[in-house]
């Protein structure tokens, strides 16, 4: 399958193979019918498709990050500049998302394999409250043991630009967003904690 | 799903008049892939192409209510690297079980593509 300026559409629900932009439709309410050709694809939702060949996307120049200060759902506050001199994962995510659902568990195990490290993680909750946020991760195994921040209003997330969820940004040790990735990853994979680790090294 | 967020009855009522259906998309090229919903149109059996009600659609009427629920709605318009996916509701103004095609846009390189996707119905009443 390639553009539709270079070749014919097909007529099936083939995977194309050179196909910029793959698009695909979940049945929110019933009644969708059979998909057509072209470069749709007809298939599940990839909520907790996430390969590792999908890294992060390298921003050049770095620009500053922006500060905020926000509570987390255990009552603490915290602000990125505190966790200036260590990388930090900041993650936009809401309880309801099923991508970001499904990267939380890899988020965790990348925090647990950098304890110690000079990297942090801070997740922020879109619109939603504490007890709703709190409720949802009393039912992860394992727990996320990561700051999780509530954002009720988005203006971070409108800060950084945050166009959809999950959004996730990489900050330098000077506060600069180094990199991003739009939807969900495996932040366990090693290729991911590699960019991590050699961003600990600057 | 909106009810379980809080949302008022007006903005539930609202969107349940709505064809609302999941999107999912996803860069798979070496190269970044921009979209705007604004550009994609529902095409029914009768000829007519029916604008998407986009998430800037929504905003304008979800902000004024107090309600930030736009996350939820597929992304207006984006630019996805590679590698880079997305997915939300997608909605347009068409009566429960209208058949429609989906067309839809995106573009690479400076170049815009167009494709569709048919066979698509809303769903009844609930």
């Amino acid at each position: 399958m390639d553009k539709p300026t270079k070749t014919k559409w097909m007529d099936c629900n083939a995977r194309p193979t050179v196909n910029p932009l793959t698009i695909s439709r979940r049945t929110v309410l019933a009644g969708l019918g059979a998909v057509g050709g072209g470069i749709l694809t007809a298939k599940p939702a990839p909520a907790d498709d996430l390969s590792t060949s999908d890294l992060l996307t390298t921003l050049n120049p770095r620009q500053p990050a922006p500060n905020f200060t926000r509570n987390g759902v255990l009552g603490k506050t915290y602000s990125l500049s505190q966790f200036g001199g260590k990388v930090v994962l900041v993650n936009f995510w809401a309880t309801w998302c099923p991508p970001c659902r499904a990267e939380m568990p890899s988020i965790q195990k990348l925090y647990h394999s950098l304890a110690g490290a000079p990297f942090e993680v801070l997740a922020l909750d879109q619109s939603e409250d504490q007890s709703t946020v709190f409720a949802y991760l009393g039912e992860l195994d394992p727990m996320p043991t990561f700051p999780v921040l509530l954002d009720q209003n988005g203006t971070v997330a409108n800060a950084f630009n945050v166009d959809g969820i999950p959004t996730t940004y990489l900050v330098d040790k000077a506060g600069k967003i180094a990199y991003k990735a739009v939807g969900g990853r495996d932040y366990a994979s090693s290729e991911i904690q590699k960019i991590i680790v050699d961003l600990m090294k600057e | 799903m909106y009810e379980s967020m809080g949302a008022s009855p007006a903005v539930v009522t609202e969107i349940a008049s709505y064809c609302v259906f999941g999107t999912d998309a996803r860069n798979l090229a070496h190269e970044p892939v921009m979209y705007d919903v604004a550009n994609w149109r529902a095409l029914t059996p009768d000829g007519v192409e029916h604008k998407l009600q986009s998430k800037v659609d929504w905003l304008k009427i979800w902000k004024p209510l107090g309600v930030n629920y736009g996350f939820s709605i597929f992304p207006a318009a984006q630019t996805f690297q590679p590698g880079d996916w997305g997915e939300g509701f997608t909605t347009v103004k068409l009566p429960p079980l209208t058949k429609f095609n989906l067309i839809y846009t995106w573009s690479e390189n400076g170049q815009t593509y167009k494709n569709q996707m048919d066979g698509l119905q809303c769903a009844p009443n609930s």
